[in-house]
């Protein structure tokens, strides 16, 4: 059996497009708990933040604390069956380079509460979009999801901000996290 | 130049092999969600998985979770050698057109 040079384009295109929605479906799979993980996470802090403001600050450290411990148990405890463990850890990596770069932004400018509360879920969802055009189309669109609605509740939530937030980014991200499951599940 | 790999080349056997290859090499896929994957019928897949099994490319196990079956398939490394060469073939032959 011999092919031509247009068969064996197509076979290959074939199996370029197999490859990519390959690591689509796993990545998809891998992420979710860490999607629920840090909604869990920023609902409480917004939540404490709108009944306590003044522990505010201690309680965002220790979340971001449980957050990366989290995240850390889960590239840990993965089954080795489930996909390729160093993007897993590069992952990993990447939050802990957006939380660095984050916390040289809030020494520079000096941010308010409220802007600090919107600063923080947006350069995390900046991540998730640049992640997005590598790993998928679904993680831009929540990324972007979640920063409108932080943005919207800035601009219009009132006193009502950090309990906005609690729903838009803490819910949004726990949404996002469940439909990256059932779309991991099911390719 | 070698001839091409006539088991992987089949079309439906050819993207199951892609998938496999992407996973890490102690991985492995779930029956559903290869099948999604690729795009076959459970009987479409489980004939093609059959064949790729026989020539060693492949190996299935079954076992069961929460006393459900489950079926996990994973490339074996003669099965990644094989598409390895098999897409080193094809590349082949399109640079050898471009010549």
């Amino acid at each position: 059996m011999t092919l031509k040079p247009d068969d064996a384009a197509a076979s290959l295109n074939e199996i370029a497009a197999v490859e990519q929605r390959t690591r689509q479906t796993l990545s998809y799979a891998r992420s979710s708990a860490a999607f629920i993980l840090w909604g869990v996470v920023v609902a409480i802090g917004y939540g404490f933040g709108h009944f306590f403001p003044r522990q505010a600050h201690a309680a965002w450290l220790a979340l971001f604390a449980v957050g990366f411990a989290g995240c850390a148990i889960l590239v840990m405890r993965r089954p080795r069956h489930a996909g390729i463990a160093r993007l897993d850890l590069r992952l990993l990596y990447a939050q802990l380079v957006l939380y660095a770069y984050g916390w040289s932004f809030v020494a520079l400018l000096s941010p308010t509460p409220r802007q600090l509360g919107v600063f923080w879920p947006n350069v995390f969802m900046l991540g998730i979009v640049i992640a997005g055009l590598w790993l998928g189309r679904f993680f831009m669109l929540c990324g972007l999801s979640v920063t409108a609605l932080s943005v919207l509740g800035f601009f219009w939530a009132g006193d009502w901000f950090d309990l906005w937030m609690a729903v838009a980014n803490g819910g949004g991200l726990i949404a996002c996290g469940l439909a990256l499951r059932r779309m991991g599940e099911h390719g | 130049m070698s001839g091409p790999n006539e088991i992987i080349h089949q079309s439906m056997r050819l993207k199951i092999m892609a998938a496999l290859n992407v996973l890490a090499p102690s991985a492995a896929l779930e029956f559903t969600r290869l099948r999604t994957l690729v795009g076959a019928t459970d009987g479409n897949l489980g004939a093609h998985l059959e064949t790729l099994a026989e020539a060693g490319y492949v190996a299935i196990e079954k076992r069961f979770v929460d006393r459900k079956p489950q079926t996990r398939i994973k490339a074996t490394a003669v099965g990644r050698r094989a598409f390895a060469e098999h897409v080193a073939y094809l590349r082949e032959i399109i640079d050898r057109d471009g010549q």
